[in-house]
């Protein structure tokens, strides 16, 4: 089955976006891939190829697909993406010499990637709220942030995370356990921080 | 009535790590005060807004990508790596024959056991002399015994 039919059936058994061909399908899951590389990478650089290579891997799959369904597309693309980022970040070990962006740089980049207006300030708080996580997430370990990026920001159950990850569900419940405890102190200032803010 | 959730119990709850007592389903306040987490939870959720021009740069590399395969730069990247290796390699071979042993090396190291074999004799010959010209009799006699030749 090629490319455009494959797409096609997954949009007639009703996918979670209106799959009408491979291009429609990018621009719409392209925002949510690429940010969930950035935040698994930490790199927006890096994030950038690593989306492309996510699309790349899916077109790849399809094209090569002889039969079967794909139950549910956005799952199978973010297990793409987050193999795809182990990936990077497993080869990045080696990469010792690489640039690694400083927290200021990094917020930066996400306060300049937000458009300015209408509602300007809680987008600033949103980039406020983004760089603070990050930085959080960076004492995550890769399996951790995997986990905890899967359930904060996709709010994906655990079951579907171990899904996505092919990793036993207790597996992934460990690893959350870890992730909240270091993390713990973190949240809790985010929290009040946007309580504060809603109050306000 | 059990005791209400504390924060801790929220955020936990927030993630499935805990805890699971059903308080939630028995407790109306805890369970407000869930729904207000569940509030700021989705408010911490709001998306930074990307660049638009950024996006659309990326999906037209993307769209490329799938219409002329993969792309130069992994090539350039993959050439550039065997240039590399070959670089390595030939730096390897070039040293190889610094391992190997050469003919000049053999005929200094053949010198070098000459040499041994000629102060290993000597100091042979040396303790034996002093061996004999010692005065304890005992471990004299038996050396002795070797150089002495019959009239």
């Amino acid at each position: 089955m090629g490319v455009m039919a494959e797409l096609a059936a997954m949009s007639n058994r009703g996918a979670t976006a209106p799959v009408l061909d491979f291009a429609v399908w990018v621009k719409a899951e392209q925002p949510r891939i690429f940010l969930l590389c950035r935040r698994m990478l930490r790199d927006g650089e890096e994030a950038d190829a690593a989306t492309q290579d996510v699309f790349w891997k899916a077109f790849k799959a399809l094209q090569n697909r002889e039969e079967g369904v794909i139950s549910d597309p956005g799952r199978w693309l973010t297990r793409i993406a987050v193999n795809t980022c182990l990936d990077r970040l497993r080869s990045r070990r080696w990469q010792f010499w690489r640039k690694r962006l400083e927290p200021s740089e990094e917020a930066w980049i996400l306060t300049m990637s937000a458009v300015q207006e209408p509602n300007a300030e809680d987008q600033i708080f949103a980039a406020e709220i983004e760089r603070s996580l990050a930085q959080a997430l960076s004492r995550l370990s890769d399996r951790q942030r995997a986990v905890f990026t899967l359930k904060h920001y996709e709010n994906r159950t655990l079951e579907e995370i171990a899904e996505i990850l092919e990793l036993d569900a207790g597996t992934v419940k460990a690893h959350m356990s870890r992730a909240v405890a270091k993390l713990r102190e973190d949240l809790k200032d985010l929290y009040q921080a946007v309580a504060k803010r809603r109050t306000i | 009535m059990s005791k209400h959730w504390t924060d801790e119990d929220f955020l936990n709850h927030l993630y499935e790590v805990g805890p699971g007592d059903g308080h939630l389903e028995s407790c109306l306040e805890c369970r407000a005060r869930w729904e207000q987490w569940l509030k700021l939870r989705r408010f911490t959720l709001n998306p930074p807004t990307l660049d638009p021009g950024l996006l659309a740069r990326q999906r037209e590399q993307i769209l490329a990508r799938t219409q002329h395969g993969e792309s130069t730069g992994r090539g350039k990247r993959w050439a550039l790596a065997a240039a590399l290796a070959g670089a390595v390699l030939f730096a390897l071979l070039a040293r190889a024959p610094n391992l190997v042993p050469s003919p000049e090396n053999d005929s200094e190291r053949m010198l070098l056991s000459k040499a041994d074999a000629q102060l290993a004799d000597a100091q042979l010959m040396s303790d034996v002399y002093h061996s004999v010209y010692q005065s304890e009799p005992g471990a004299v006699e038996a050396v002795q015994g070797l150089f002495e030749v019959d009239p």
